[in-house]
């Protein structure tokens, strides 16, 4: 009967309930969407920086190569190999290796540290030069020109977002290595959105760095 | 063990307190004055939160302690499964990885290493003008981000469906807001004329 064998055959179809359409887990699915929408927020708040810098006369570019570009060159080769340990670490927990994931996972979460840390450092010395939200430092900027600048607001609140990513994802990374119940899938969603976070200083650091060294 | 009212007494006060401490944080937060101070400001919201943190360890401490007890009083706990062997799904695709799985990545992170460290270059000598500097800069990093999400975060290699769900919509969102940047060049026009 060939009808008979057609009839359930189409009701399994992908799309028809019961099925995984995507073939994913919906938590992995919800990360993929989460991590839509955050970078959105992202690209949003760096469409506004561009805003601000392209509709001032005067836009400060402060950073001198050495040491702010060579600083933050450093703290961007700590975040893609955390990226690079957080590979091995979903790499580990496909070969079922618990020991492995938990240590490649601390691995990662040093990496997350370190960039904090250096970056908390470059804040301090950005603040103590004199730089607030709504001013830069006079010696910023050719004389006569009033040192009311957005720099500040578009500066922190770029990376001020973003160092809160890492340091909330650090704290995922060590909830998810600390689980025992962790599965597969839940180690290689955190994975995904410690990637993320890497993925979105690939462009914070060009057009916020690289796009502000000063010029000699 | 057992909450006695000394320790209730105690550890209410540090609830109380850690309470305060953090109201206080969140004052030169609330009041702007986080920045305008100096470093003084960051600074004594950072001591706040960890004094906040300092005093919340005890009642953080009971309440964490007399969950393990009630969970103890249930019953012999269960040895916790290893979830490394739960079923996921996609698992009948899935295969276990090899050293040529490492390798791959490892070239992978090479790559991104090596583009990084042809945007600073770039950086430091300087060849070109801002604009087509930006330019450069933004193809680097486009293609910086596509090896990462094709093969760090395993896109490469799902259905189809979830690319085709992910990817255009992510890239026509964000492509759209480039309509503020005529307004952006209007606005410094005006300004120049005023």
């Amino acid at each position: 009967m060939a009808e008979a064998a057609k009839v359930p055959h189409g009701a399994l179809s992908e799309w028809d309930g019961g099925t995984f359409p995507y073939a994913v887990g919906h938590r992995k699915l919800g990360m993929w969407l989460f991590i839509m929408s955050d970078s959105l927020t992202f690209s949003a708040l760096l469409f506004g920086y561009a805003y601000c810098r392209l509709s001032s006369e005067h836009w400060p570019t402060p950073f001198p190569f050495n040491p702010s570009i060579i600083f933050s060159t450093v703290m961007t080769g700590c975040l893609l190999s955390s990226s690079m340990t957080m590979v091995m670490a979903v790499l580990a927990s496909q070969r079922r290796d618990r020991a492995g994931v938990v240590k490649w996972i601390i691995a990662t979460m040093i990496g997350g540290l370190a960039f904090l840390v250096l970056h908390l450092i470059e804040w301090q010395h950005l603040i103590h030069e004199g730089l607030t939200p709504l001013q830069v430092p006079a010696d910023w900027l050719p004389e006569g020109v009033s040192t009311k600048s957005l720099f500040g607001a578009t500066f922190f609140a770029i990376t001020g977002l973003h160092m809160f990513h890492v340091f909330t994802g650090v704290i995922y990374l060590g909830v998810t290595a600390a689980r025992r119940r962790a599965t597969r899938e839940d180690i290689e969603i955190c994975g995904l959105y410690w990637h993320f976070v890497d993925l979105v200083w690939m462009f914070v650091f060009p057009l916020i760095y690289l796009l502000s060294i000063k010029l000699h | 063990m057992e909450a006695t009212k000394e320790r209730k007494i105690l550890d209410g006060v540090c609830a109380i307190l850690a309470l305060i401490s953090l109201a206080g944080a969140a004052y030169p937060v609330v009041t702007g004055t986080l920045f305008s101070t100096g470093v003084d400001g960051l600074f004594f919201a950072m001591m706040c939160l960890l004094l906040a943190i300092v005093f919340a360890i005890s009642p953080a401490w009971t309440l964490i302690s007399g969950r393990a007890a009630a969970s103890k009083a249930a019953g012999p706990a269960a040895s916790v499964p290893n979830g490394l062997f739960l079923p996921v799904v996609g698992d009948e695709h899935a295969h276990v990885p090899t050293s040529a799985d490492t390798k791959k990545n490892f070239m992978i992170w090479v790559w991104l290493l090596a583009l990084t460290a042809v945007e600073v270059v770039l950086g430091y000598i300087q060849v070109a003008s801002l604009g087509v500097m930006l330019a450069i800069l933004m193809v680097l990093s486009i293609i910086k981000a596509a090896l990462i999400m094709a093969y760090f975060m395993h896109l490469k290699f799902e259905r189809r469906s979830l690319i085709l769900t992910v990817v255009p919509a992510m890239v026509v969102c964000i492509a759209l807001m480039s309509i503020f940047f005529p307004d952006s060049l209007r606005a410094l026009l005006l300004r120049a004329i005023k």
